[in-house]
């Protein structure tokens, strides 16, 4: 069986028996944090693996995640004629020239529905998803619309064995909404500056919510413009 | 001369075990081959030949009368030979069962499958060129086509192959600059290291050190063979002869700046298979192969050129492949791949 992994080594090296496909992954921080940078690791990571990756662009246009791509020498351009990078535009309702445009982002069905169809599309045996990031789409809706469409999503990923990755902005939503939320995940990686103003270190907690309990690993990690997130090697803390 | 004539066939016969010894010789078979042909030509100049029988030094003319002092002697007919210039380049053609050389070149480069594409009677052209006109070396290119004929092209090359290795006493040079043979073994052993100390950097490492050494490579290739596709198809037969794998040029498109390239036998696919895999999950590994591919892509191109492995013999799939496109042009943020026309 397949088992897949973040790509990013002191975070894999925590993941024993690595992630399945079918599982979805909950990533929350603060802006600025590397979220995108995390996303950018794991669609690397899958298309070396021959993993299929589509990658709904909420934030920015997907344009900078194809220059963050680039940037760590990963043609995209040879993905994307093969079929094994696919972008969704969830970002300039008009004048997108991606060939897959979420039309109004205000309407949750029509974004599973072109989800759904994008996903159907895909060729490859193994199937990646990166929503960056879904706190976008979900403002100013109502809470159980919010909660409906999360259930009905995820059971429709898990049933199609993709391994998905949700993006969350912190403070973009209601906590209880994300308290929630994070129930319906198999794993929640949440990011966040810490340390003093003048020196801000960056942490990420993994692990997952059981019984109303995040049980997590702490570890220190930087962004690198080279080598990407860093994970300082020693720094685990179990909770 | 017959063509049944025993002592043609047993210089046939010679010739091909020749080339099937060199084609196990690793590295620079095909340079010595051509030595070979040049060394035993040699012989026949030093007592037959007249320089005073030339009538100008040009290299069609120095050809020309080679070819008549063999139809003195009986060896051919000079007149089956037609030969041209083409800039500072020599063109030669024949039809291929008018050369005394047809049997080796057809048997050990089609019933044989050996990887020589040497013509015996370009190497002889070479030899007198060099006899008459001093150190000046010729590269040689034929094509046995369909229609029947054999075209054959000298041209002036002034660079050593990158491929060329010699022995000085303890010294071993590959083209000029100093070498040392690594077993597979060390190798692995060395990139289990980086992967241990610092993982984050291994294949950064593996893409560069082939994008530098890629370039330098391109660059030499690219000052003796102007043409794109074919200053290609030289790089990929001279890393095959480096021992990376069997190099296939799958398809080439000069207009869109767009190669496939196969790799089978893929020395990191191989490496991988036989001392166990650098990375958690099966994935594509020959990082170093890719970063060679875009530097020689990109030299050719005269523009960024990136290249992926899309498939990877060490994930079981029969080759590796690799698929190369230029850098969008859009592309303006961020840290952009190296650009060789910075240098």
């Amino acid at each position: 069986m397949h088992r897949a992994y973040f790509g990013v080594e002191g975070l894999d090296r925590n993941l024993e028996q690595g992630l399945s496909y079918g599982s979805q992954i909950m990533v929350e921080g603060d802006s600025g944090v590397g979220k995108t940078v995390l996303a950018g690791e794991f669609i690397k990571e899958g298309l070396r693996c021959g993993d299929t990756c589509v990658y709904v662009a909420c934030d920015e246009p997907p344009t900078v995640m194809r220059e963050h791509l680039l940037s760590f020498k990963v043609g995209t351009p040879a993905y994307e004629e093969t079929g094994r990078l696919v972008f969704i535009d969830a970002y300039e309702e008009d004048g997108s020239t991606e060939k897959y445009v979420l039309s109004d982002l205000r309407h949750l069905e029509k974004y599973f529905t072109l989800e759904s169809e994008v996903l159907r599309s895909c060729n490859g045996p193994r199937v990646r998803l990166v929503v960056d990031s879904l706190s976008t789409l979900l403002t100013n809706l109502e809470i159980t619309d919010v909660i409906d469409f999360h259930r009905t999503r995820l059971k429709q990923l898990k049933k199609t064995g993709i391994l998905a990755m949700d993006i969350f902005v912190s403070g973009v939503l209601e906590p209880r909404l994300i308290t929630i939320t994070s129930h319906l995940y198999n794993f929640i990686l949440k990011m966040s500056f810490n340390g003093s103003r003048c020196n801000p270190v960056r942490q990420m907690q993994i692990g997952k919510v059981k019984s109303q309990q995040f049980t997590s690993s702490t570890h220190a990690f930087t962004v690198s413009p080279i080598y990407g997130i860093l994970v300082a090697a020693d720094t685990g803390v179990h909770k | 001369m017959k063509d049944s004539d025993i002592t043609i066939k047993l210089m046939n016969y010679m010739f091909m075990s020749m080339s099937n010894t060199m084609n196990q010789v690793p590295f620079s078979g095909q340079h010595w081959m051509e030595q070979l042909v040049i060394g035993s030509v040699q012989y026949f100049i030093d007592e037959y030949w007249d320089d005073s029988k030339l009538d100008s030094k040009k290299p069609v003319e120095i050809c020309r009368t080679y070819l008549n002092v063999m139809e003195d002697v009986g060896f051919l007919y000079a007149k089956d030979y037609r030969l041209e210039e083409s800039g500072d380049s020599l063109l030669m053609s024949v039809k291929t069962n008018k050369c005394v050389y047809r049997e080796c070149c057809q048997r050990t480069g089609e019933k044989e499958g050996l990887s020589f594409k040497n013509c015996i009677r370009l190497g002889t052209f070479q030899a007198i060129l060099r006899h008459v006109l001093g150190e000046n070396n010729y590269l040689t290119s034929v094509d046995m086509a369909a229609d029947g004929f054999c075209y054959g092209k000298l041209r002036p090359n002034t660079q050593p192959k990158e491929e060329i290795v010699t022995r000085e006493g303890h010294i071993i040079k590959m083209a000029g600059h100093r070498a040392f043979l690594l077993r597979q073994k060390t190798y692995a052993s060395l990139m289990a290291s980086i992967r241990d100390h610092a993982p984050q950097i291994l294949k950064h490492v593996l893409y560069d050190a082939g994008y530098q050494s890629g370039l330098s490579l391109a660059r030499k290739a690219r000052e003796s063979y102007p043409y794109p596709k074919e200053c290609l198809q030289l790089l990929l037969d001279e890393l095959t002869n480096l021992g990376v794998g069997k190099l296939e040029l799958v398809s080439f498109s000069l207009s869109c700046a767009r190669v496939k390239i196969r790799c089978y036998d893929s020395f990191w696919a191989d490496t991988a298979n036989e001392y166990g895999h650098l990375y958690r999950t099966p994935q594509v590994i020959c990082d170093m192969l890719r970063g060679i591919l875009a530097a020689c892509l990109s030299v050719i191109f005269e523009k960024e050129i990136i290249c992926e492995e899309m498939v990877c013999q060490s994930m079981g799939a029969d080759c590796c492949e690799f698929l190369a496109l230029p850098l969008p042009q859009e592309s303006s943020g961020g840290r952009k791949p190296h650009d060789p026309r910075n240098e």
